[in-house]
């Protein structure tokens, strides 16, 4: 009952945030040098036509109204349509989310299953060599550009050592998809029981994922080393030393669980952080994520496309927070009860 | 062998870019069974380093630089670091003196408790469960299934303490070392957990280190108390012997800074204050503070000497004018 509450309280506060983002995602378009009417009338257009577009196109009303007109599409799912694809937007999105939910979970999953282990033999080996090329590792991946790194390994992997398959999309050729199921192709063809499409979507993904995944070991280590090295001096460490448990059960179960939190704040931030970064590690492995997509928008001056990666990228955040902060609830009996 | 716990010469260094802190200087206890010593100084003078050195948990940058630790004629030092664990919680257990924080914040107390007896007494799940419940019941809190269930942060200071102390004697220590036990408690709490103390020192037969600056909870529980001065040992007497008759010119103060209500008088706060321990003088560390300073208190460190049965005292004032009176 509690924790219902807690859940609830977080829900409504993340309502006036989604409504910030969606009037900055607006007014910062609205702003923007460039007539849409132009892109959509050609070059060649009257100034008659181009009023008559402008009108068509509610350009013409005061801003609240436009603000209004965009905001009540959001809700119908109308996104705007793409100038270059000539389809709606939202479909588009749709067609290309999956693909990017599925880079970003496995960067994520990356980033955490080498970031967490990383970080706590940072901070129980404080200042040994284990720390010292742990924060080195780190360093490295965050300082690399992930274009460049993208590069790296594919020169690498699928030029010089032929482990990996060459950087175009999300099945080797030849391949069929798997059965739409969650739109996640390493999933649905475990689910289905599809071995081939599953070994070649989990060869695609394998270098994007650990592209993208490198530049966010770094945030994961560091923030499980500070919170570790943190906890492992607290008074209950203290006392779980004396009272003579394990060492194991210290250091995994008590200091482990107690800075998992921290862990989790920062997972969501690398989260959203990834959702941003993916657009270029999109770009060089020919992804047709949602990052490619809009990264081409920019390229051709697409603006509704933007806007609503803009939108997405922002909702998702605001999400994963959300999310984070529930999870808090979970592991922490002093949020649960309170 | 009457004796529990035998601390010799034991020294314990903290290692500062500045220097080292010599945090225990060259000293000697004991304590026999069943026995309550008191441990009394001022904050920063080693009484919590030297719990933590019994326990082997002197971590870097501290160090032990000398010194031995018998404990029922095992040498701890010795002891090979899995063996070391066990003794842990099991044969000497640790009372904090952070009640609040020494519990850990996402486990219910009760499974704190059951999972110690789980470890070293080997028992099942429902046996730990059971023993559990007594040792709540044993230390007084009511509603113990109700609360077993509960988190630190639901529990009051006093309560968390009260299961810090059924955590500490759930595996039947035969030494307790308890860390400041009633600080930040109020008056009332405090000597409930005071007399909890004593009784089940008596109830069980364990031994009790009691560390504490505070000499009105010294005078209510203990047999015999040990004074420490800036890392060292100034005096060791029994109760009454060390209140009625204080040998050491710091203990003498201490007596004197007690408030109390039966007799109107001045209370004296001792001048000056604990001596930085970073490379410290070679003399006595109490010479900068003392009305008796000579010249050799300065050059070399007074040895143990008997001023009457079973009551020691570091002191060359004292030797002066043992004679005179």
């Amino acid at each position: 009952m509690f924790f219902f509450n807690y859940v609830t309280r977080r829900f409504a506060l993340a309502l006036p945030t989604l409504f910030g983002v969606s009037v900055i995602c607006f007014t910062l378009t609205y702003l923007l040098p460039g007539n849409p009417a132009m892109v959509k009338a050609g070059p060649f257009a009257t100034p008659e036509h181009l009023a008559e577009m402008e009108h068509q196109m509610g350009l013409d009303r005061p801003f609240p109204e436009q603000y209004y007109r965009y905001v009540s599409g959001i809700f119908k799912g109308d996104l705007g349509e793409s100038a270059s694809t000539g389809r709606p937007v939202s479909q588009d999105f749709l067609q290309r989310l999956p693909a990017t939910l599925e880079l970003n979970l496995a960067s994520l999953l990356i980033a955490i299953v080498i970031g967490l282990p990383l970080g706590v033999l940072s901070a129980v080996h404080r200042d040994t060599l284990v720390d010292h090329i742990g924060r080195v590792v780190g360093i490295m991946g965050v300082a690399m550009p992930s274009f460049l790194t993208g590069l790296l390994f594919v020169y690498l992997f699928f030029y010089v050592l032929d482990l990996a398959p060459s950087p175009l999309g999300r099945l080797g050729s030849g391949i069929e998809p798997p059965a739409h199921l969650t739109g996640l192709y390493v999933i649905d063809s475990l689910m289905t029981g599809n071995w081939t499409t599953l070994r070649s979507s989990l060869h695609q993904l394998m270098l994007p994922a650990a592209t993208l995944g490198l530049s966010a070991i770094a945030p994961v280590a560091r923030m499980v080393r500070s919170t570790m090295l943190e906890i492992l001096e607290s008074d209950y460490i203290k006392a779980a030393w004396a009272a003579g448990l394990p060492r194991r059960t210290v250091i995994y179960r008590d200091a482990l669980r107690n800075a998992l939190i921290p862990v989790i704040t920062i997972s969501g931030i690398v989260f959203g952080f990834l959702m941003a970064g993916n657009a270029v590690v999109e770009s060089v492995f020919s992804w047709p994520g949602i990052g490619n997509y809009a990264v081409t928008a920019l390229l051709t001056k697409d603006s509704a496309p933007i806007q609503s990666f803009i939108l997405f990228v922002a909702v998702t955040c605001v999400m994963v927070n959300l999310a984070v902060d529930i999870a808090y609830g979970l592991i922490d009996p002093r949020i649960r009860f309170s | 062998m009457t004796e529990m716990l035998e601390i010799s010469d034991l020294t314990v260094h903290f290692q500062i870019n500045q220097g080292a802190i010599e945090a225990v200087d060259h000293i000697n206890l004991t304590i026999r069974r069943g026995e309550i010593l008191g441990l009394v100084g001022e904050s920063g003078s080693g009484k919590s380093v030297t719990s933590f050195a019994v326990l082997r948990l002197i971590r870097p940058p501290g160090r032990v630089v000398s010194g031995s630790v018998h404990f029922d004629g095992i040498d701890l030092g010795s002891l090979p670091a899995e063996q070391m664990r066990r003794m842990r919680g099991a044969k000497i257990a640790m009372v904090s003196q952070t009640p609040r924080t020494a519990l850990n914040p996402l486990l219910t107390v009760g499974r704190q408790i059951s999972r110690l007896l789980m470890v070293h007494a080997g028992l099942s799940t429902r046996e730990a469960e059971k023993r559990m419940l007594e040792m709540l019941r044993l230390v007084r809190i009511p509603a113990p299934e109700k609360r077993a269930n509960q988190y630190p942060h639901q529990l009051s200071g006093g309560m968390c303490q009260r299961v810090m102390i059924a955590m500490a004697l759930a595996t039947s220590p035969q030494l307790l070392l308890a860390d400041e036990p009633t600080t930040g408690l109020d008056v009332s709490i405090a000597a409930k957990i005071l007399d909890l103390l004593r009784e089940l020192s008596t109830k069980t037969g364990a031994a009790i280190m009691l560390v504490t600056h505070d000499l009105g909870v010294v005078a209510e529980i203990c047999d015999r108390v040990a004074v420490m001065h800036a890392g060292q040992l100034v005096e060791c007497a029994p109760v009454r012997d060390l209140f009625h008759n204080p040998a050491h010119p710091y203990t003498k103060a201490l007596v004197r800074s007690i408030p109390r209500v039966d007799r109107d008088v001045v209370l004296e706060p001792i001048s000056g204050s604990v001596p930085s321990l970073i490379n410290p003088p070679s003399g006595c560390r109490y010479a900068g503070r003392c009305e008796w300073t000579m010249d050799r208190c300065r050059v070399s460190r007074p040895p143990m000497v008997e001023a009457a049965p079973g009551h020691v005292v570091a002191c060359y004032g004292f030797e002066e004018r043992r004679g005179t009176c």
